[in-house]
């Protein structure tokens, strides 16, 4: 599912970033432009942050900012983004963040697939080195059919 | 049966990819449980046999039976955390 979401559209690469806010902001910004959430959504991201603290940064680098269905998502949908140089998000564990893959869905059920992709690239011990060195969606999605190519359609 | 919630801020993601990891651990080890992914609001008043949520969250459950995992994804870590106080739980 994750293939079928991500185009060039809402990737970015090398963005460079000086504070976890503006990696929020600009993630946020292409889920809105590319007609999965409303505005409300990308500030309801950064407020998730700013109140429960750094819990979206789920493995070693790698960050999945997310914010409730009724904050504005509108459909299943996700961003890429990838940084010029790693930010701290205040994870004691897991900063430095060099990937922010982001979510949205409208509500508790239509985005279990997506969830099931992202969680599989986060535990895969390649996926934050290649992500270094993604320069195009070709390069996401040559990557994705071969990580994600055992996963089951729902 | 047992019942038990997974808590993060939002409970559509974090809370449900560690909902979908306990089931996994739960059918494995033969521990028969309902499991629900719930945001941290909503399960201020809820009820369970075990609720389960990372530190920075856990610290405001008090009195309840909580087990604190180190991440919401790595099976084997939270297999490490959770899997006796589940274990306990279904006793």
């Amino acid at each position: 599912m994750l293939q079928d979401l991500l185009s060039e559209d809402n990737v970015s690469f090398h963005y460079p970033a000086e504070t976890w806010e503006e990696v929020i902001r600009h993630g946020g910004q292409l889920m809105v432009d590319a007609g999965f959430t409303d505005p409300s959504y990308t500030e309801a991201m950064v407020e998730v942050v700013r109140e429960m603290g750094p819990y979206i940064v789920l493995a070693p680098g790698l960050a999945m900012p997310h914010a409730r269905p009724e904050h504005g998502a509108k459909r299943v949908g996700t961003a890429l983004v990838t940084l010029e140089k790693p930010l701290n998000f205040g994870s004691p564990d897991n900063d430095p963040v060099s990937v922010a893959l982001f979510l949205c869905a409208p509500n508790k059920d239509e985005h279990i697939q997506l969830l099931t992709d992202i969680a599989t690239l986060f535990e895969d011990d390649e996926f934050l080195d290649a992500a270094a060195d993604f320069e195009s969606i070709e390069d996401v999605q040559a990557f994705l059919a071969e990580h994600l190519e055992d996963q089951e359609y729902v | 049966m047992i019942s038990v919630l997974t808590v993060c801020g939002n409970g559509i993601g974090s809370s449900l990819m560690l909902k979908m990891k306990i089931e996994e651990i739960c059918a494995e080890n033969g521990i028969d449980a309902q499991v629900e992914s719930i945001d941290f609001n909503a399960a201020q008043g809820r009820k369970a046999d075990l609720i389960v949520t990372v530190k920075e969250l856990a610290e405001q459950f008090e009195g309840k039976n909580i087990a604190i995992v180190r991440s919401y994804i790595n099976k084997k870590k939270i297999t490490e955390d959770v899997l006796e106080a589940l274990k306990q739980a279904a006793q």
